[in-house]
């Protein structure tokens, strides 16, 4: 009877299930890669022990490394496939933690905002995370920059004791931004006025002149009784220079804006 | 007892410790890159082995995977050297085929025209025809080649490529110097065509109704915005005929390379994976 349980033993273990050792040495092997930054070839190893590690003893391990490795490459789509993976096979609070946080970075870097500030929420919502409330609060703080939303940016920078400073440079922005409607309005009222507003002197002066021009046209054809060639005048030469000079306010403050965010993304990156 | 010690030492020595790398599983992780869509590094794998296994699958595995991963160049190159006595020879030259098409490297394809080609290679090669050259060809000897069911259309092509329907820039301008929007209505802009008449007639009617009731000013208004909205007109049919023709030539082209996707280049498709 022994004897049949230890030749039986010996044949079962003859099936492909490889030593640790191996699977260990292949661990090392992969993350050797990554440490050297040749993330390509990280890539193809974990996946090599994801596929012969039939006992899923390295497969968080793995996915993770995996899905850090497409990070670096910028290949947003599987970084996040690839978290999901290890969330489902996170043995602990911290690890499952570890994942949706790297999952809520990649979706801020590729702009899926709002999918970001929903991840957020949820560990926010979830009370075992009670202590790290002010990381969440900081990622939502990402979140709303790269939504454009510096005034929010700045309320959630500003739950966190430690972080003024972030608060206080998202605020500046925020209050730095021109304000597109008060532009076309103003080029409403006075044309021009909307250009000069967000420092484009020239145009806006360009633009008052053009419709003073028309508009006297079109006025003194109506005094001189020729409506027709005032409808005309009005219509195809007046209206089009002051709807174009509304239109013209509105996109140089959204040029103008975009410079002023463009300018504080560098320095949040470089500084 | 003995026996049983016996086993025990003999056990690991004829059992060492199951190498990752070897060229077997490399095989099967190869195999395993390729049915998950992962080419790139399925390539890489088969490449690290292919002195190992004298295995013609392994060679168009990689040519096939050139080919998913668009490197056409690569995909050609690989196909190009499957020797004729692989089982898959005959689907590699129409993947060769299909590749000359994708590079659009139509001189190439012609050269390959040596009467020896087989009915799927030549219906490719006569596809491809309709996508560069001016149809030298004979239209029954064109027709021929393809099956019944597929003629109707093929025809249809083969008519659009003989009298493609351009649209003359030169004669656009012209129409429209004569008579302001027509130019436009020429190349099919219905609605621009008759505005452009309109806008021309109305500010033409404004000048001269200006000048004669000695409103000099007005006048020259109307005939400034005339001469700009009338050589604007001119212009602008030149460039609707110019639009015209790229739009029905990129039709043409789509429709061809549809047809060629909708009948997988006349491939046979093996299934690698389970």
């Amino acid at each position: 009877m022994i004897k049949l349980l230890i030749i039986t033993t010996l044949l079962i273990s003859s099936i492909k299930v490889f030593p640790q050792e191996d699977l260990e040495s292949q661990f090392d092997h992969a993350l050797n890669y990554y440490v050297g930054e040749k993330y390509f070839h990280a890539i193809t190893e974990f996946k090599r022990l994801l596929f012969f590690d039939t006992q899923r003893r390295y497969a968080f391990t793995s996915n993770f490394y995996i899905a850090k490795s497409y990070k670096k490459g910028g290949k947003f789509s599987d970084v996040v496939r690839y978290f999901n993976e290890a969330v489902i096979l996170a043995s602990t609070s911290s690890e499952f933690y570890d994942c949706k946080i790297e999952i809520i970075k990649t979706n801020i870097l590729r702009r899926t905002t709002e999918r970001a500030l929903k991840l957020i929420d949820e560990l926010l919502a979830d009370s075992i995370y009670f202590n790290r409330t002010n990381e969440l609060y900081y990622w939502k703080g990402w979140a709303y920059i790269f939504s454009d939303k510096w005034l929010e940016a700045s309320n959630e920078f500003e739950k966190i004791p430690d972080n003024q400073e972030l608060a206080l440079f998202t605020r500046n922005i925020d209050d730095s931004l021109y304000n597109e409607t008060l532009a076309k309005v103003l080029s409403y009222i006075i044309p021009g006025a909307g250009q000069i507003y967000s420092g484009q002197y020239s145009s806006g002066l360009l633009s008052f002149g053009w419709n003073l021009l028309w508009g006297y046209l079109t006025i003194n054809s109506f005094v001189e009784e020729r409506i027709f060639d005032g409808f005309v005048i009005g219509n195809f030469l007046w209206l089009r220079f002051y709807y174009g000079n509304i239109h013209n306010a509105g996109k140089f403050v959204t040029e103008k804006n975009q410079k002023i965010t463009n300018r504080a993304l560098d320095y949040l990156q470089f500084e | 007892m003995k026996r049983i010690l016996f086993i025990l030492i003999i056990f690991p020595v004829s059992h060492p410790a199951q190498n990752l790398h070897s060229p077997e599983n490399k095989k099967l992780f190869a195999d395993h890159l390729f049915c998950t869509k992962d080419y790139l590094r399925a390539i890489f794998e088969y490449q690290s082995i292919i002195y190992e296994f004298a295995d013609d699958t392994i060679e168009y595995k990689i040519a096939l995977g050139f080919e998913k991963i668009n490197n056409f160049d690569a995909a050609a190159e690989k196909f190009r050297i499957i020797p004729a006595s692989s089982v898959f020879f005959t689907n590699a030259k129409l993947h060769y085929l299909k590749s000359l098409i994708q590079l659009e490297k139509f001189n190439d394809l012609s050269e390959l025209n040596d009467g020896k080609l087989s009915l799927s290679e030549l219906k490719l090669l006569n596809l491809a025809y309709l996508l560069n050259s001016k149809a030298a060809i004979h239209n029954e000897e064109f027709l021929f080649t393809f099956d019944q069911s597929e003629r109707e259309e093929i025809q249809i092509f083969y008519e659009w490529k003989k009298d493609p329907s351009y649209k003359s820039p030169f004669i656009a301008g012209l129409l429209s110097t004569i008579i302001p929007g027509s130019g436009k209505i020429y190349t099919g802009e219905l609605s621009e065509g008759l505005t452009a008449f309109m806008l021309n007639g109305l500010l033409g009617f404004l000048s001269y109704n200006n000048f004669k009731n000695d409103h000099n000013l007005r006048g020259w208004l109307f005939a400034g915005a005339g001469l700009f909205f009338y050589t604007g007109n001119i212009y602008g049919s030149a460039i609707s005929a110019n639009r015209y023709n790229i739009r029905i030539e990129n039709e043409y082209s789509e429709r061809i390379k549809n047809y060629m996707e909708s009948k997988k280049y006349y491939t046979e498709e093996y299934e690698f994976c389970d």
